[in-house]
């Protein structure tokens, strides 16, 4: 992938990767207000885009056709690495945008984008601010959108499929119920993990909770790429039920 | 390969009740059962607390000694869904190891003839079902000095028969085939807690939330056990959201060294008699999630009246 040549990785690289879901634009303005905030603080360039919205303490809005064109992932996520190295030789310590990309969620890979940026962003000082506007977007949509990001404010998806600060690598954040089932399934087909000698390691220290039915529907993904899936988590509550169930294709590392 | 002893044209299960009444009357039933078994070179276990296992132990020709093998420590006899995976595990073991029969004598903890008799008494009849699949011969004893006699009146209807201290073998008149007993829902006494209000009581509420409560009236018991009872209420929660009617009620009460949380629906709970007790695959129907659940608590209890179902969980010392 082109992009990864991009910057050379940074000794503190990793940039932060958040969804915000709203009713209200003006809630969605204020948070955004903060986050180009704390970037303008950070020494990073700061960049806002969405179509209708008013420019943001001097930063003016750009309209998404002229960010994001066709959405081709690689080719977008090419386009953030090269305005990062632009922002980087110009002196800044990195890149922080906010992106009101409702009107892009009708493209199928769009979600693909999602995550592909998101693997960018846990390696690079780049900083991103998705805002969804609820009012719009299915919800259903809206939580296989939110959950593959590191930090999102959606309920009805209580868990996060996103790529691990520094390493890229799978992790897996928050608590896996029934509620998310559905959603990680789709998340799981859609990040398509890299397998390592057979194996595919979930990165899951920010795991607070497991049930059987998504260690089943773990272990049942890991077979059907013929891997063992390990999951590397210090609950407690994952290693009892892995030894309950016996399931083939699924093992626990305590840490 | 052929089966010894009392058991010998039998197929499955042969399960025994001993009642004694001295550590002689024990031993007088004990001690040819299991140097039969070493004899005829069957595995041969007791499964007895140290103290009795002591007794056994020493009464043991030396002959025989070497050929029984001890489970003691009482682990297998913490919970009953944990032990019939135990005891199915080590059966099929020995089955593989070409057993034509095992021999096991066991004793349910003295503790467990109290507060949580009432899962143990399933326990006694779903075996009947659980180990049918091995030529297991084994004898439950219980000491009728200890013994309260609503427990024996159980322990009468769950074992086919019963192995008496002069040799002689009898059918129980009372036995009552597994699905029939576990069918009959007697009730449960109230654990003390709930004659006092609960100290949260959420309608309805996610998996999520069910969880995050019992966080937040856990008197400080063991982590694990936390934890365990937090897997339990996110199962129980869900199978009644999924598989009951609604309204679904959970309250929760704690004590210094419990917890107690009920959950109840406007359902009859689960079809199966087996429910919860016996290994299941099957995610679908909740089987899966009630077996966990009671490989989780300390006491299970279901109870069941004309408008609802109550699932008691409790984590910490059953009362």
């Amino acid at each position: 992938m082109r992009a990864a040549e991009a910057p050379a990785a940074r000794p503190n690289p990793a940039g932060r990767h958040l969804c915000f879901a709203y009713a209200d634009l003006d809630e969605f303005l204020t948070r955004a207000r903060a986050f180009l905030a704390d970037g303008r603080a950070a020494g990073a360039q700061v960049r806002l885009v969405g179509d209708g919205l008013p420019d943001l303490d001097g930063v003016r809005a750009e309209s998404l056709p002229d960010v994001y064109d066709v959405i081709d992932p690689a080719a977008q996520v090419d386009y953030w690495a090269g305005a990062l190295a632009d922002a980087l030789a110009a002196g800044h310590s990195g890149l922080q945008v906010v992106g009101e990309v409702t009107p892009l969620v009708r493209s199928a890979a769009f979600g693909d984008y999602e995550h592909l940026i998101d693997r960018f962003i846990a390696q690079h000082p780049i900083s991103g601010l998705c805002g969804y506007d609820r009012r719009v977007v299915d919800p259903a949509v809206l939580a296989e959108l939110a959950c593959l990001h590191p930090w999102h404010n959606v309920p009805e998806v209580p868990f996060r499929v996103h790529a691990a600060a520094g390493t890229g690598d799978l992790a897996i954040s928050g608590e896996l119920d029934v509620t998310g089932a559905a959603a990680l399934v789709r998340a799981l087909d859609r990040v398509s993990p890299a397998l390592v000698e057979g194996e595919l390691f979930v990165e899951a220290s920010g795991l607070d909770f497991v049930d059987h039915r998504s260690l089943l529907q773990l272990a049942s993904y890991a077979r059907g790429r013929g891997a063992t899936a390990v999951l590397r988590t210090p609950l407690p509550a994952a290693a009892r039920l892995v030894d309950l169930l016996q399931v083939p294709g699924l093992r626990v590392e305590a840490r | 390969m052929t089966r010894s002893g009392a058991a010998a044209e039998h197929v499955g299960y042969f399960h025994e009740a001993v009642y004694y009444d001295s550590d002689d009357e024990l031993l007088a039933v004990v001690l040819p059962f299991l140097v039969g078994g070493v004899d005829e070179k069957e595995p041969t276990v007791v499964s007895f607390g140290p103290e009795k296992a002591d007794l056994v132990r020493r009464a043991l020709p030396a002959a025989a000694r070497g050929g029984v093998s001890f489970l003691t420590g009482g682990s297998v006899y913490a919970r009953p869904a944990a032990a019939i995976r135990a005891y199915r595990e080590l059966l099929a073991g020995h089955v593989a190891d070409g057993a034509g029969q095992i021999r096991i004598v066991g004793e349910i903890p003295r503790p467990s003839l109290g507060a949580t008799w009432n899962w143990w008494a399933r326990y006694e009849a779903a075996i009947n079902q659980a180990y049918d699949e091995f030529p297991l011969w084994s004898l439950c004893a219980y000491d009728t000095r200890i013994t309260p006699s609503a427990v024996l009146g159980d322990v009468a209807r769950t074992h086919p028969r019963t192995l008496h201290a002069d040799g002689q073998h009898s059918l129980s008149p009372s036995y009552a085939a597994p699905a029939s007993f576990l069918s009959a829902w007697p009730p449960v006494a109230l654990d003390p807690l709930q004659e006092g209000p609960p100290l949260i009581t959420l309608v309805s509420p996610t998996a999520a939330e069910a969880r995050h409560a019992v966080r937040a009236v856990d008197p400080g018991l063991p982590l694990d056990e936390i934890e365990e009872l937090v897997i339990a209420v996110s199962e129980v929660v869900t199978n009644a959201l999924r598989h009951g009617v609604p309204p679904v009620l959970v309250r929760y009460w704690s004590g210094f060294d419990r917890v107690v949380v009920a959950v109840t629906d406007g359902g009859s709970g689960p079809t199966d008699p087996f429910a919860g007790l016996l290994p299941s695959r099957d995610s679908a129907t909740g089987g899966l999630g009630l077996w966990i659940t009671h490989q989780s608590c300390n006491y299970v209890a279901f109870s069941r009246d004309e408008s609802s179902f109550t699932l008691r969980l409790t984590a910490g010392n059953p009362f």
